[in-house]
């Protein structure tokens, strides 16, 4: 604690229930996974309309 | 009047003549032309072809990415599944009312760790340094519940205090 407040200054208590603490870390892992999933579709657009350097040098 | 009629069948002859050259003129005419439709027509069958085969490629390639896309989505769905799971097996009041102080610890070390990888999935490296008051945030439970705890820093057998 002592090290706490010498790092953030006052000491402040926030309380939540169980089911409250379940449901945000729950909130926080869909927060995740959009985020992984938004960046993967990203990745797969940039794929997909990447030029296949093969093919088109052949034409 | 036989040098009439000859006169006349020269001219018929002559015409025929013309008429047969004409028309052996127009057909090379026509042929050629043909030749050249053929050529243009075997230019465009092979772009087609070719068209075809590219259009093919980028199915197969679009396909594999499609399936990679959906595995990785699934893949993202996991973290959530298994929180879910573990959520539901845990009585996390219990486990508070039990040894506070490793549930603490415990709490922390998951916090710390989804923080960090948020950051490496928002395009940081993920090593932020614990804070100081983290790493020294000792737990005096047994090691069996240690499964949620940050894997290299939260626990106070490894951690260094300040």
């Amino acid at each position: 604690m002592k090290e706490f407040t010498a790092e953030h200054g006052e000491l402040a208590y926030v309380v939540l229930s169980m089911k409250d603490y379940e449901n945000l870390a729950i909130n926080i892992a869909d927060l995740r996974r959009y985020i992984e999933q938004q960046t993967e579709i990203i990745v797969y657009y940039e794929e997909a309309v990447k030029p296949d350097t093969d093919s088109t040098t052949d034409k | 009047m036989f040098s009439g009629l000859k006169i006349a069948l020269v001219f018929v002859v002559l015409a025929a003549a013309g008429g047969g050259l004409f028309y052996v003129k127009q057909l090379q005419s026509n042929l050629e032309i043909a030749r050249l439709n053929n050529a243009k027509l075997e230019t465009a069958v092979e772009t087609s072809e070719k068209s075809i085969a590219l259009l093919k490629e980028d199915n197969l390639r679009l396909n594999a990415l499609s399936d990679q896309l959906q595995a990785d989505l699934q893949k993202a769905e996991e973290y959530g599944d298994n929180l879910r799971n573990r959520l539901r097996e845990l009585d996390l009041v219990q486990d508070a009312i039990r040894d506070s102080k490793d549930l603490e610890g415990r709490m922390n070390g998951a916090t710390a760790k989804l923080w960090r990888e948020l950051e490496a999935a928002t395009g940081g490296d993920g090593s932020t340094p614990l804070p100081n008051w983290l790493q020294s945030e000792t737990r005096s439970g047994d090691q069996d519940s240690n499964t949620d705890r940050e894997d290299n820093s939260t626990d106070s057998s490894s951690t260094k205090t300040n």
